[in-house]
Parts: C-alpha cells; structure tokens; sequence
C-alpha cells in the first residue's frame, strides 16, 4: 500500500497534504466548548470560503477515493489469493520441462476438491468455486476445473453430512460446464459476476445484502433454491 | 456587509464556521481558519448539561463520509 500512497502522494501530494492535515485536525484533538462570537465582515465572504472550502475538499475527496479504490483493489486480490490457496496447495511440481523453460506439475484434484469444500467457510460456496477456478493456471484450465468439479461432486454425494444443503446444491452437477450452463449465462459473464461480487466482498463492510443481490442473479438461472 | 460565527480552538486560531449538517443525528460543524481556509477541519457537537461541545472525530472513515456529505451538500449548490 505504501507504493500507491507515493504515486498518489507525487501526483496530487498538496491534495495528500491537505487530506492529512484537515484529517489530523479533525481526529486527534480535545473538545472545546461550542461558543461562538459574531464578527461582521464584506457581503460574499462565508460564500467564498466555503467555495475554497468546498474545492479543498473536492480534490481531498478525489484523492480518498483514489486510496479507497486501491485498498480495495488490495483486499480483492487479497481475496482472490486467499481463495486460490485451496488448489494451489494441490498443484506440485514435478521437475523441468527441457525444451521449455517451464516447470512441469500436476494437480491433485480431490484434494484440490475437498480444499474448496472445506477450507474458507466464510465464504459462500459458489464463490469458493470461482476462486478455485481462477486460480488455476490458463494451461487446461477448464479441464482441470472439470476434474475438480467432478470430485467435489463425487465428495458431496458419499458424505452429504459433511456439507450444507448449498453446498450439496451449488457441487451437484456433473460437470463444471454444466453448473455454468445451469446459470444461464456465458463463461465470460459468469466471470464478471463473479468479480463483481468479490468486489463487493472486499468492501469494508463486507456488504452482504448486496452480495446475496448478486449471488441471486447468479443462482435465479438455476432456480437453485426450488431444485432438489 | 454580513455577519458570521467564529471560534478560537485549542490551538488558538480562529475558526469560521463555514457549515452544520446533520448526519444520523450528529450535528457536524465545519470550520476553516478565516487567514488560510485551506486549513479546515470538521468536528461533531455533543451537549452535556445543556451545554455544547465539539469534539473530535472518532477516526478516518468518519472524517472521510462527513467530508463526503460537505461535497454532496455543496457541490449542488
């Protein structure tokens, strides 16, 4: 974060300035008592100061908004890490390719299944499935979310005690296209719904109504919650 | 000519008060030190034995939405 707030500091540092100032007088002070005197000055002038005032704060303003937009493009990609662990512990590498300077591995789809099953609760599932999705590599992408989605499958099935009805629901497919299919939306369009709602995921207040908004859009293809 | 409201803060500069408003029930003031009104801050009122005070703001995220609805008071005007 600290980087951002230099490039943010170098393009508008007297904005940055400003902001910390008008911050530190506002946060860190003592109480006085609200006692006011009358002063009389030129006609116009509380108009021109709050004017000066209000174009202070509309660049202070612009600047909050650069900050909370890169703290949030921070908790996201924070998000998206902590999401892709699950498959990333499943992935190992095996040894080097010759020809290529790539090293070669392979994925240990149950336990890269039972990861997203398992692990980040606090998440809901159809979330967790996109973040094992995206965070596997581009190489046979889809068909190693299709090996994984079959093993979740397979998991939910033979231990649905293990599992909440979402759970069961959201892995009960036989296939990762055919849980897309059931959405009714394309591949691209349920990736950007997808980011969408880790956005919103990442917002200070973790905005729920407006998550379980978009997860409805999601699973109103599916009818998910009349099905099974 | 016109008249306004002014007052000296703990640091011993003179403040206008440039605007109140109301947010949740929290009357917010906002000041600008009348010599340099780049020098600005916001504070909250609280009233204890029927006597105003202003006190400070509780942390970042309070300044930043009382700031926000200066802009969206002020802009429109």
């Amino acid at each position: 974060m600290e980087e951002y707030n230099d490039v943010i500091s170098m393009v508008n540092k007297h904005s940055y300035e400003l902001r910390q100032n008008a911050q530190e007088r506002s946060i860190r002070q003592s109480r006085v008592k609200y006692e006011t005197r009358k002063k009389t000055k030129h006609a116009g002038f509380k108009r021109k100061l709050a004017a000066i005032v209000l174009a202070a704060t509309l660049t202070v303003g612009l600047t909050i908004q650069a900050k909370n937009h890169l703290n949030q493009l921070d908790t996201q990609i924070a998000i998206e890490t902590t999401l892709a662990k699950g498959v990333k512990d499943a992935t190992y590498t095996t040894g080097q390719m010759d020809e290529y300077e790539h090293p070669m591995w392979y994925i240990n789809y149950e336990q890269a299944a039972r990861n997203t099953l398992t692990e980040n609760k606090d998440f809901d599932i159809d979330t967790r499935i996109y973040g094992c999705y995206n965070g596997l590599s581009e190489y046979q992408k889809d068909e190693s979310m299709n090996q994984i989605y079959q093993k979740m499958n397979a998991l939910v099935e033979q231990t649905p005690e293990e599992f909440t009805q979402e759970e069961i629901n959201a892995c009960s497919y036989d296939s990762f296209q055919s849980y897309i299919s059931s959405k009714n939306i394309s591949l691209e369009d349920y990736e950007k719904l997808m980011k969408e709602i880790i956005d919103k995921y990442a917002t200070y207040d973790r905005n729920a109504s407006e998550i379980q908004r978009l997860l409805d859009i999601l699973n109103g293809g599916s009818g998910r919650n009349g099905r099974n | 000519m016109e008249e306004i409201s002014v007052i000296t803060l703990e640091d011993g500069i003179e403040y206008v008060i440039v605007d109140e408003i109301i947010i949740n029930n929290t009357k917010y003031v906002y000041l600008a030190d009348e010599e340099n009104p780049l020098n600005f801050c916001i504070r909250k009122v609280i009233i204890e034995n029927n006597e105003e005070y202003l006190i400070n703001l509780d942390n970042e995220l309070e300044f930043e939405k009382a700031l926000q609805k200066y802009n969206e008071k002020n802009h429109k005007n």
